[in-house]
Parts: structure tokens; sequence; C-alpha cells
């Protein structure tokens, strides 16, 4: 454990948790109280541990960061241009406290609930939903940052769905950080019924922020037969640090995809842990991280079955140009209760630079002997032919060299379910995989 | 079609070329007017599709001598783009399939591309969708393709037909043809054929690399040249194809080695 590192964890312990006052939250203080102790025993990670290998956070452990109490004032006509229309509620979040005069809710006429802390803590039966899953979604990859936002998240945004047999609807939850070094602990919970769909977009992006770190968790337990379309998108400001863990259960016949989008911030690492809970079901996830510049992107994906026919489906791709470093882990878990799974993972890497580089390690552990599991993991430069056969067409070195970037990385979100967020990110990727 | 005094588009001489150390292009002699279609016949492996690429300018091809000029132009020290917007069209044996990219949108920045290199007027996108309905037609494809990902997917009579659609938009002074009768059933070569004879003229010329003779019951060339070991060996009119389909290779290989020999 490194000096740097104790000092940091507790100069981020000398911020406070939820402030309120309600004796139904005492649980919630509790958690939150027992998340700071563990803290003292165990500090933020180092590259020393296995898990934090290739991602040195010395550039985030060298700064003192401060709470983000003056807020600057967010122009509601920015954010608008944020907003995506498929959207029934948008919640904003700035500097990780909901924003009521910013986000737009329509609560009337669905069965779905988007909720902060206390009125979630008002409604009995969502209260005590809240108690069980917190921090208990399932699933191994929690790190010491998850026990971080459990000690300081201030809020915690709830998306309740209960909506079966209706149209799935959209929402979007928009961080925003305007801070300069300060950090943030974004709290997210959605308890999918049995049956309901819907979709959310986890979208993070600096509007004057500078240096900050944003440090998320967002659970998802997904009951029976429901349907949870998951888009997260980091488009953090370049100097920005951004840690996330989004943890997942999926229960009996349910279905979770999940679109995870990295293209902003200084240094990233996503843990993304999904848990096959009961028989059935279906996990798709698909990646994409871009690093140009000196950007360090980190993913750390675990797909968990632990009953059997069980379906998992994975591509993560990613671009490594000028300095950038990219990390993919990619674990998937068979149980030996796990039998007739069928799962596939593959992992794309292309290399645009010679001075970027790429770690990408698939691991399989499997213990059941009647499954289906494929994998693959490639690290290459741009396709010869390709080049030529595009080049015999006029187009010259640079321009060829963009677009098949550019169709490389846009494979992934081709079936985006929200149409008018392919375009935006694919702006970012033409602005991102320029030669 | 032959005329009397027309431009040299293409001449060739004394080319030799390699590809890791091994080469394959041997003295390859060839002059090509405007106006005329020209058939490269030859065994797999003689190095007709060496050819091609060498033309259009392939980074794995060096070329160790001889000369290779387009129109009076040396083409050595220029890029495989550079020589499309000069005027000439490589049209693949396999097209290679890029997921991610628009057929529509991939023409259209080729299209814009050529024109903006020789003074033309580069067309928005509507004024585009205008333009190719024509061009669409001719090859009978539905504009549906358009929206398709570039060749993923399509079939081979569908990867052709995109081929040729492409050298009408890129209107070549010189279309390299490369095997596009493989993988045809007849009724898409029938298609191909007419929108290449559709598309030539008196003022640009047309070589095509084929194994078989079958193409050229529909496009009708001027010459025809047999390949071996990386250069012409005989060169003859339309009958020669007939007597290739009907005794083979083995004749004018055998007849070759006994001349030099």
């Amino acid at each position: 454990m490194s000096d740097r590192a104790v000092e940091f964890t507790a100069s981020l312990l000398e911020g406070e948790g939820v402030t309120l006052d309600s004796p139904k939250g005492k649980w919630l203080r509790q958690r939150q109280l027992e998340a700071r102790v563990a803290l003292k025993e165990q500090a933020l990670p180092t590259s020393e541990e296995e898990e934090w290998r290739f991602t040195d956070l010395t550039s985030l452990y060298k700064n003192t960061l401060s709470s983000p109490d003056d807020r600057a004032a967010v122009d509601a006509s920015v954010v608008k241009t944020f907003l995506i229309p498929e959207a029934s509620s948008a919640i904003v979040l700035v500097d990780g406290v909901y924003s009521a005069e910013l986000s737009r809710t329509n609560a009337v006429k669905t069965k779905i609930r988007v909720t902060d802390l206390k009125s979630a803590l008002g409604d009995e039966r969502l209260r005590e939903r809240l108690e069980r899953q917190l921090n208990n979604v399932g699933g191994d990859g929690v790190s010491a940052f998850c026990e971080m936002n459990t000690a300081l998240f201030k809020d915690i945004v709830v998306v309740h769905a209960d909506n079966r047999g209706v149209d799935m609807e959209t929402i979007h939850i928009l961080n925003i950080s305007t801070g300069k070094h300060t950090f943030n602990h974004p709290r997210l919970m959605l308890l999918a019924e049995k049956q309901a769909r819907i979709c959310i977009l986890e979208d993070y992006l600096g509007l004057g922020g500078f240096g900050y770190m944003t440090n998320a968790v967002s659970e998802l337990s997904i009951s029976a037969g429901a349907e949870v379309i998951h888009v997260k998108l980091q488009r953090d400001d370049d100097s920005a640090f951004h840690i996330a863990h989004t943890h997942v259960g999926v229960d009996n016949g349910a279905v979770y995809r999940n679109w995870s989008v990295s293209v902003g911030g200084a240094v990233s690492r996503h843990n993304l842990v999904t848990r096959q809970r009961e028989e059935g079901g279906y996990i798709e996830i698909k990646g994409l991280a871009l690093g140009h510049d000196k950007r360090i992107v980190d993913t750390h994906s675990c797909i968990e079955h632990t009953k059997p026919h069980g379906q998992s489906n994975q591509v993560h791709k990613t671009i490594a140009g000028g300095r950038s470093k990219i990390v993919f882990n990619g674990k998937v878990k068979v149980h030996q209760d796990a039998q007739q799974t069928n799962s596939s993972q593959q992992n794309r890497n292309l290399l645009l630079s010679a001075r970027a580089s790429v770690d990408a390690k698939p691991e399989l552990e499997i213990f059941a002997d009647d499954v289906k599991c494929a994998h693959g993991a490639t690290v290459g430069q741009v396709n010869d032919d390709e080049l030529f056969y595009l080049k015999t067409r006029g187009l010259d070195d640079g321009v060829a060299r963009n677009l098949l970037n550019y169709a490389f990385a846009k494979e992934v979100i081709d079936d985006l379910p929200i149409k008018s967020l392919a375009g935006v990110i694919e702006s970012y990727i033409k602005q991102q995989t320029r030669v | 079609m032959i005329i009397n005094n027309a431009e040299t588009i293409l001449s060739v001489q004394e080319l030799n070329a390699s590809i890791d150390d091994t080469q394959i292009l041997n003295g390859f002699d060839i002059t090509v007017k405007a106006g005329e279609i020209h058939a490269i016949m030859g065994p797999n492996g003689s190095g007709k599709s060496t050819f091609s690429k060498v033309v259009a300018g392939h980074p794995s091809y060096t070329v160790g001598g001889g000369t290779l000029e387009f129109q009076g132009k040396n083409l050595m020290d220029l890029e495989p783009d550079e020589r499309a917007k000069l005027g000439i069209f490589l049209g693949f044996q396999y097209p290679v399939e890029v997921p991610g990219v628009t057929n529509g949108a991939f023409l259209r920045l080729a299209y814009n591309t050529v024109q903006k290199a020789r003074g033309g007027e580069e067309l928005d996108p509507l004024e585009f969708d205008d333009y190719i309905q024509s061009k669409l037609k001719l090859l009978d494809m539905d504009a549906e393709f358009l929206e398709r990902s570039l060749n993923e997917g399509f079939s081979g009579g569908e990867k052709k037909r995109n081929e040729i659609l492409q050298m009408a938009i890129l209107e070549p002074k010189l279309a390299i043809l490369d095997e596009t009768d493989s993988g045809l059933d007849i009724d898409a070569l029938r298609v191909v054929a007419n929108g290449v004879n559709t598309l030539h003229g008196d003022n640009d010329a047309v070589v095509l690399v084929t194994h078989y003779q079958r193409l050229l019951n529909y496009i009708e060339p001027d010459f025809i040249h047999v390949v071996d070991g990386g250069r012409i060996i005989k060169t003859g009119d339309k009958s020669l194809a007939h007597e290739l389909e009907s005794r083979g290779y083995e004749w004018i290989l055998e007849e070759n080695k006994s001349s030099v020999s």
C-alpha cells in the first residue's frame, strides 16, 4: 500500500455521505459507516494489486481533490443540447447531486418511477427493496472505489420499473461535472420488476469541470422475464478521472443488454460485473473504448453464470491511438451448476500508433462440463487489403484509414436501440480516430 | 473497337515486378489505346492478376524495372489514389467487405474525391441520390444496396455489380476488370457485361483479366493476350479465345517453349 494512496483515501474520507435525518435511513447511515471503517483497513488500490496492474493511478493520487460545494450554475439551454429525444424522463445530476430544476420527469402516465433517496425511503416497498439490494446485486469485482462510493454517496437515483406489458421506456441519467479538482460519487439503483421493460442511458460529461474524479456505482437488479437495455456513455472531460462500477443481477429468463462506450477522461476504469442469478437469461455486452493522446482506458468485465441454460454474448472493441493505453480484462466464469451455458466473447483491438499499447486478457473459468464457451482476442493494425481497395477508389491514405477506423468502431453501435445517440457517438468516433 | 491514330492510354514495356522476393512479372509488354478492349488470359499463377494490381499500385509489389505509363505519364511513383484520380480503375476479383461503412456514403465520397481532383463538381447527398439512380438501373440494382454496408454480406453477383457501379461513377479512362466473371451466374454475367459495354466508349479502354473464355461471349475484345511466366507469350484477335476454349492453354505454352529453345 503506497503512502500516496493512503493519504488520498484519507483525504476523500473527510467528506460526508448522506445527510438525511430520517429514522428510515438509519440502516443506510450504518452502511456508510461500515464502508468508511473498511476503507481505513484497505485504501484505494495501486498498480501493485493484480487487478490494477496495468492502470497506474499515481496521477490521480497526487491530486488534492475537494468536495464540490460551490456549484457553478449550469445553463439549462446547454444541458438541453445533451438530452435525447427518446427519453421520457431526464434526470440531471450536477457534481453528483440531483437537480430538480434541470431534470424533467414524466412519471404520471407510466409505471416507471424515478426518485431520489428521500422519496424512495418514504415508500415502504421500495425502501425494503433498496435495503436488500444495495451492495448485494451480486458478483465479484467490488473494489475499494466501490466501498468509497458507498461511504460517500449523498443521494441515490432510484429507478423502479414495474411496467409489465407496456412499451419500453427510456430514461436518461445525465451526470454533469462542473468542479475543478473535485470529486463526486454518483449512485444509481435500478430495480426492474418481473417482465418490466426499460432502457436507461447513464451519461457522464464535464461542463467546465477540470481534473475532477467521478467515482460511480450503478446497481441493476433484473427480475424474471424483465428486459433491461443499459447504455453507459463516458464522455468526461479529457482531464477527468472516471472510475465506475456496474453490478448487474439477472434473474430467470431476463434479458440484459449493455453498451459501454468510453470516449472521454484522462484515466478511466469500468468494472462491469454481470451475474446470472437464476436459470436461463441472456446477457449481451458491447464495449467500445477509444484511446487517444495519453488517455488510459481500462475495462474489467466479468460475466458470471451460476445456473443452467444461461446465454451471454460479449463484443469489446478498442482503438489505441497516440500514446494511449488500453486495458481489457474479460472474465467469463461458469459455475459447476451452470450446465448448458452458451457464452461467447470477442475482443478486437486496433492499434494505430507505435507508442500506444493494448493489454488484453480474456479469462475463462469454467467449472461445468456441458457448456459452449467461445472466445477470441486480437490486436491488429489496419488491414492492407482494405486500405488498398479504398485507395483504388480515389481516397487518399489518411481518409481511407479514418474510414476504416471509424467503421471498426461503429460496428459496435450499429444496433444501438437509442437511435439519436448513435449519431452522437459517431461524431466522437470521427473526432478521435482521425489519423 | 480499334480506332486509327487513337490515343495511347496504357503503355507497359519490359515490366518486372516481385512480391516477397519472388519475381512474378517478367518482361511484361502491352499497349492499350483508346476505344479498345483487351482480354488478358492465362493459366492460374501466370501473373495476370499481379499485372492488374501493379498497374493499380498495390504496395505489396515491388517494381524492379521497365516502364509503366498512363497517357504518357509515368505511374511508378504514384499512390493508388493518385492513379485512380488520373482515371485508372481496378475491378477486384474479391471486393473487400467493409462493415460499418454504408455503400451509398462510400460511393459519394469516392465520387466527390475523384471529381474534385479532376476539377468537376461535387454533389451533396440529395444530388448524388438523383445522379446514381440511372447507374443503379444500368446494373439492375435496387436502391436498397446503398443503405447496406460496403460489400458486407453481398452475394458474389452483388459484389461484382457493385464493382461495375463504382466504375460507372468513377468514369475511368482505363478499367481493368480482374476476374469479373468469376462467381457469376448467367443472368448476373449478362447484367455485368451489359454494364461494361454501355460504359465503354471511344475515349476509354477496358482490360479484362480472365481465366475463362465465357465472359468474352458477352464483352467482345479487340485483342486477346495469353500470359505465362509473367509475360505475354501470344497475342491474337477474338478467334484466339475460341481456340483456347477448345484446346486449352497447353498448346500455346508448348509452342512458346519450343520457340524460346
